[in-house]
C-alpha cells in the first residue's frame, strides 16, 4: 500500500506538471507570458476582425479572424479550386476567361476594402492578379468572387488594386512595361527605351452593384510600377504610383535598374484626366480584355470580350502626371491618413523619405523642376520632400498608420517593425519579425481612419518559427499587439501561399451582412430545378441534360439509364435546403474535372463524358446528415447505339424520359 | 505530447499504456454530466498522454480519477465563459423540456399559440401551400402515411395541434431540441427536419394543404 500511496503521489506531482503545460508557452521570442490571452478567443467566441489576406502564389485570397489568427475561408479568385468546384462547373468557368483564353491560375497580391468618405465599410473587397493582369471584385456579403475584369496593354499588374476614397476607382499599374496591345510587338527587346510603354489603369467602380469598367488608362514612359496608393481627404484627387528601373533597362534587372541614386514616384491627377476626358483628349484605341461578372441570381457567371480603351497621353497632356525623386527603388507607396504625407520606401535606402503633399502643390505651381524624365516634369527632390526619416532600419517596403501620428514601416533586410512619428521623423520602437518582413496591415491602416489596435507582419521567410515539412515550409504572419506604446508580438500563424498585402476589418461592419442561404424562390438558373416534382432527364441528340435535386438526404434522381458512350452529360444539381451550413456536394466516379458543391438554393452544372460502359456511382461529398452515407446514387452508361432506353427514378417510380 | 517514463513514478514495468484507455471512460462519463463542458477543449491535452503501465488496474483508475480531479478544479475557473457557445447541437444535449411542468407539448414552443382554424377549407391558400410543398417539402414527405425520409402527411392534422404544427414548421430547430413528441420522431427518421427558412404566410399555406390532404372541405 505505501507503495501505491507513493505512485500517487508521483502522479499527483506529474499530474501539476500538466497543469503547468495548460498554459500556454513559447508565444514568441519578445512575447511575456500574457501575451497568448491577447490572441485568445475562447471556443464558439467570435474574433474582432477579419483579416483578408492576399494569397500570394496560391491566386487566392484567405480570410482569417483576429487576433485568434484562425483561417476560416480561402475565397477562389484566380486560380481553380477543385474543392468548390471553381473554375470547373459550367457556372464558374467563364470567371477566369481572359484575352488569352481559360486561365486557371494567378498570382494574387494585394487586397483592398472598399471605402466609403476615406472609411473601410466592408462591402467589397478588391485583388490583383500580378501575372495575367486583372483585378477582381469580391462580395462580402457572400464572400465569393463576384466580378474580374482584364486590363490591356499591362504585363504584370502590381501596383493594384488600390482606390480612391469613395471606390470611385480601382487602379492598376503595369509592373513590365511592354509595346502597347495594338502596337507591334515583334521588335527586338533591346528597343525598350523607343518601344515599351508603362500604362496606368483606372476602373470605375458603380456606386451600388460595384461593378468595374475600365474607365481610362494613361500611358506613361517605360518604367517598372510598382505600388500605389490613393491621396486622401486634402490630396483627393490625385495618385501616388512608386516607379522603379528608370534605368528602362530589359536585361539583368538585379543590377541595371539599381543603377541610379533616385527613381520616382509618379503623382497622377486623376481630376485632371477626367476632366481631360470631358474635354475629348482621350483616344479610344483597339484593345480585347475580357470582362466576367458572377450573377447571384442566376448563379452563372457570363464573360464579355471588350473591344477598345479610353487612353490619355501623359506626355502630350503635360500636366496630369508628375515624377518626384524618390531614393533607391521605392517599393512602398503609401499616404498617411490626413493625406499630407507620402512615405516613399526605396528598398535599397537606409532611409524613409516623407514628402508634402502641400509642398508638391506649391513646388507644381513655382515650376520647381529639375528637368523632365521622357516628357514628363521632374520636381526638385528638396522641393516636395517634408523631411527623411534618418537610420531607422534596412530595407524599407511598406507603411501602415495608427491615426495617432504614428507610422509603421516594415524592413525586409533587417527583419523588423519600426514605429515612428510623422511629424518629428523621431523613430520610437521596433519590433523584430521572425523572418524578413514583406507587407504589413492595421486594420484601416492604409484608410483616412485607422483602428489601430493590431498590426500583422507578413514574413517571407520562416525558417525555424513551425515543425518542418520538407522543402516547402509554410508561410507566415505574426500579431502585434499595439495599442500601448511599445508593440508587443502575441502571436504567429501560419498563412496560405505567399501573403503580401492584406487588409482588416471590424468585423462588425461585415458579419451581418453575410448572406447564409439564397432563396430557392429567387433562384433563375437555367437549368434550376424548383421541387423533386420537377426533376427530369432530357435528351437533345448526344447531350443529356439531368434536372437534379439534393436535400438531406438523397439525390433526385438517384438512378439513371440510358446514358450511352459519346454522349455528353451535364448534371445540373440544385441544393433545395433553405438553411445555413448546408451545402450539398456531388461527384461522380472517373470525372475529370472536379465535384461540385452546391449552397442551399443554389444551382450548379457539371460536364461530364462517361469514357466507359459500365456503372458509375454518384454520391454527396459534403457530410450533411446522419444519412449522408447513404445519399448516392448509380448511373449506367452502354456502348453506343445501345438500345436501353433512357430512364431515370427515385424510389419506386420509374417513368420513361421525355426524348 | 507529454511522455512519461516508468522512472519518474518509480515502477519497473516499461510498458506503455495509451492515457485514452483509462481517461476517455471518465472524461466521456463527466461530460455527459456537463460537469466537464466548460473544460472539454483542454480534454485533448490529456488525452495525448502516455503513461507507464500499472500493474494494478483499479489503482490504475482511482488514480486517474485523482489527478482528473484536481485537473478539473485547476481548469475549470477560468473557463467558465466558454459555455454559451449556441449551436444547435449543443443545446440539444442539453435539457430536454420533457421534464418541464410549464411546457405545453400540445403547443410546441415557438411563436404560434392559439390558432382558430376555419371548419371549412380555403382552397386557394392550400393552393399556395401546395407550390411550398412542391419546391421545400415535397422531397421528404409523402401525402398518404408511408415515411419516406420524415413521416407521411396523412393524419397529421389529427394528431398535431395547428399551433404545434406551424410552431414545427417556422421554429423547427429548437422544437426538435425541446419538444418530446419532436424528439421522438427524430429517433425514428435520425434525419433532423431541415430549417427550410419558411415564412408564417407559407407555413399558413402549409397547412392548409395538410388540410386538404387530411379531407376538409
Amino acid at each position: 500500500m505505501k507503495t501505491n500511496l507513493t505512485k500517487i503521489l508521483a502522479l499527483l506531482l506529474i499530474t501539476g506538471l500538466v497543469f503547468q503545460s495548460c498554459k500556454p508557452k513559447n508565444a514568441g521570442n519578445a512575447s511575456s507570458s500574457g501575451s497568448a490571452e491577447k490572441a485568445y478567443v475562447a471556443p464558439g467566441k467570435y474574433d474582432e476582425f477579419y483579416n483578408l489576406v492576399s494569397g500570394g502564389f496560391s491566386g487566392q485570397m484567405s480570410v482569417y479572424g483576429l487576433p485568434s489568427g484562425r483561417l476560416f475561408r480561402v475565397i477562389p479568385v484566380f486560380s481553380v479550386d477543385p474543392e468548390k468546384g471553381y473554375g470547373y462547373s459550367e457556372e464558374t468557368k467563364p470567371m477566369l476567361n481572359t484575352s488569352h483564353g481559360f486561365v486557371p491560375w494567378d498570382d494574387l497580391h494585394h487586397t483592398e476594402l472598399s471605402q466609403t468618405n476615406g472609411e473601410v465599410d466592408g462591402r467589397w473587397i478588391f485583388g490583383n492578379a500580378n501575372n495575367t493582369p486583372r483585378v477582381a471584385r469580391i462580395d462580402l456579403a457572400s464572400f465569393k468572387t463576384a466580378e474580374i475584369i482584364e486590363l490591356p496593354n499591362s504585363a504584370g499588374n502590381h501596383s493594384s488594386p488600390f482606390i480612391t476614397e469613395n471606390t470611385e476607382y480601382v487602379v492598376a499599374g503595369t509592373r513590365f512595361s511592354v509595346p502597347p496591345d495594338n502596337a507591334n510587338g515583334d521588335i527586338p527587346i533591346d528597343t525598350y527605351k523607343e518601344n515599351f510603354k508603362g500604362y496606368i489603369s483606372f476602373i470605375s467602380v458603380k456606386k451600388e452593384s460595384g461593378e468595374m469598367d475600365l474607365a481610362f488608362q494613361i500611358e506613361c514612359p517605360g518604367v517598372n510600377f510598382d505600388l500605389s496608393h490613393a491621396g486622401k481627404g486634402k490630396s483627393n484627387g490625385w495618385f501616388f504610383f512608386s516607379c522603379y528601373n528608370t534605368e528602362q533597362a530589359n536585361t539583368l534587372l538585379e543590377v541595371n535598374a539599381s543603377q541610379r541614386d533616385k527613381d520616382f514616384i509618379m503623382a497622377v491627377n486623376w481630376k485632371k484626366a477626367e476632366e481631360y476626358i470631358k474635354a475629348g483628349k482621350a483616344k479610344r484605341i483597339p484593345a480585347k480584355y475580357a470582362h466576367n461578372k458572377y450573377n447571384e441570381k442566376t448563379h452563372t457567371a457570363t464573360s464579355e470580350m471588350k473591344k477598345e480603351v479610353l487612353v490619355l497621353d501623359a506626355k502630350a497632356l503635360k500636366d496630369i502626371c508628375y515624377f518626384i525623386p524618390c531614393p533607391k527603388s521605392p517599393h512602398g507607396c503609401d499616404v498617411d491618413p490626413t493625406g499630407e504625407y507620402i512615405v516613399g520606401s526605396g528598398k535599397l535606402a537606409a532611409l524613409i523619405p516623407v514628402f508634402s503633399f502641400d509642398k508638391m502643390l506649391k513646388a507644381i505651381e513655382g515650376k520647381q523642376f529639375d528637368g523632365s524624365f521622357e516628357g514628363i516634369p521632374v520636381i526638385k527632390y528638396e522641393a516636395a520632400l517634408y523631411g527623411e526619416v534618418k537610420k531607422p532600419g534596412l530595407g524599407p517596403l511598406h507603411t501602415e498608420f495608427d491615426g495617432k501620428g504614428n507610422a509603421y514601416t516594415t524592413f525586409f533586410v533587417s527583419s523588423e517593425v519600426v514605429k515612428w512619428n510623422i511629424k518629428d521623423l523621431k523613430v520610437l520602437d521596433r519590433a523584430p519579425t521572425y523572418y524578413s518582413v514583406g507587407h504589413l496591415c492595421i486594420p484601416g491602416g492604409d484608410s483616412k481612419k485607422p483602428n489601430a489596435k493590431y498590426l500583422i507582419a507578413y514574413n517571407k521567410i520562416t525558417k525555424d518559427r513551425y515543425l518542418p515539412t520538407g522543402p516547402e515550409l509554410t508561410q507566415s504572419a505574426q500579431l502585434y499587439d499595439i495599442s500601448g506604446d511599445k508593440m508587443e508580438m502575441i502571436l504567429d500563424f501560419p498563412t496560405i501561399g505567399e501573403p503580401h498585402y492584406a487588409q482588416a476589418i471590424s468585423a462588425d461592419l461585415v458579419r451581418d451582412r453575410s448572406i447564409k442561404f439564397y432563396k430557392i424562390n429567387e433562384n433563375e438558373n437555367k437549368y434550376v430545378t424548383k421541387g423533386e416534382g420537377q426533376a427530369k432527364v432530357v435528351r437533345e441528340g448526344n447531350v443529356v441534360h439531368v434536372y437534379m435535386t439534393s436535400i438531406r438526404s438523397h439525390f433526385a434522381p438517384d438512378n439513371i439509364e440510358g446514358i450511352k458512350m459519346g454522349d455528353v452529360v451535364y448534371f445540373h444539381v440544385t441544393n433545395l435546403e433553405q438553411d445555413w451550413d448546408v451545402p450539398h456536394g456531388f461527384a461522380i466516379k472517373g470525372a475529370t474535372n472536379a465535384e461540385l458543391l452546391i449552397m442551399p438554393g443554389e444551382t450548379q452544372t457539371m460536364k461530364w463524358e462517361p469514357d466507359k460502359v459500365g456503372i458509375f456511382p454518384m454520391y454527396c461529398t459534403d457530410f450533411c446528415s446522419a444519412l449522408h452515407q447513404e445519399m448516392s446514387g448509380y448511373i449506367r452508361v452502354s456502348p453506343k447505339g445501345s438500345s436501353v432506353p433512357l430512364s431515370y427514378s427515385l424510389g419506386k417510380t420509374k417513368p420513361i424520359a421525355k426524348n | 505530447m507529454i511522455k512519461i517514463t516508468f522512472g519518474q513514478i518509480g515502477l519497473k514495468s516499461a510498458q506503455y499504456v495509451d492515457f485514452q484507455e483509462f481517461i476517455a471512460p471518465i472524461i466521456y462519463t463527466y461530460r455527459r454530466e456537463s460537469l466537464l463542458y466548460d473544460c472539454t477543449h483542454k480534454v485533448q491535452n490529456i488525452w495525448a498522454i502516455t503513461l507507464s503501465q500499472q500493474k494494478n488496474h483499479t489503482m490504475k483508475t482511482v488514480t486517474m480519477m485523482l489527478a482528473l480531479s484536481l485537473w478539473l478544479t485547476s481548469c475549470g475557473s477560468n473557463d467558465g465563459s466558454n459555455a454559451s457557445a449556441d449551436s444547435s447541437a449543443q443545446a440539444a444535449s442539453s435539457e430536454s423540456a420533457g421534464g418541464n411542468p410549464d411546457y405545453d407539448p400540445k403547443r410546441g414552443t415557438g411563436k404560434f399559440t392559439d390558432v382558430v382554424i376555419s371548419p371549412t377549407l380555403d382552397k386557394a391558400l392550400a393552393e399556395k401551400g401546395k407550390a411550398t410543398s412542391d419546391v421545400k417539402c415535397g422531397s421528404c414527405h409523402k401525402l398518404t402515411d408511408e415515411k419516406l425520409v420524415g413521416p407521411g402527411w396523412k393524419g397529421v392534422t389529427s394528431r398535431h395541434t395547428p399551433a404545434w404544427i406551424l410552431n414545427f414548421m417556422t421554429n423547427t430547430d429548437e422544437m426538435i431540441n425541446k419538444d418530446p413528441v419532436a424528439q421522438a420522431q427524430l429517433e425514428i427518421c435520425l434525419v433532423r427536419m431541415p430549417n427550410q427558412n419558411l415564412s408564417d404566410d407559407e407555413a399558413k399555406s402549409l397547412y392548409e394543404y395538410m388540410r386538404q390532404n387530411d379531407g376538409v372541405k
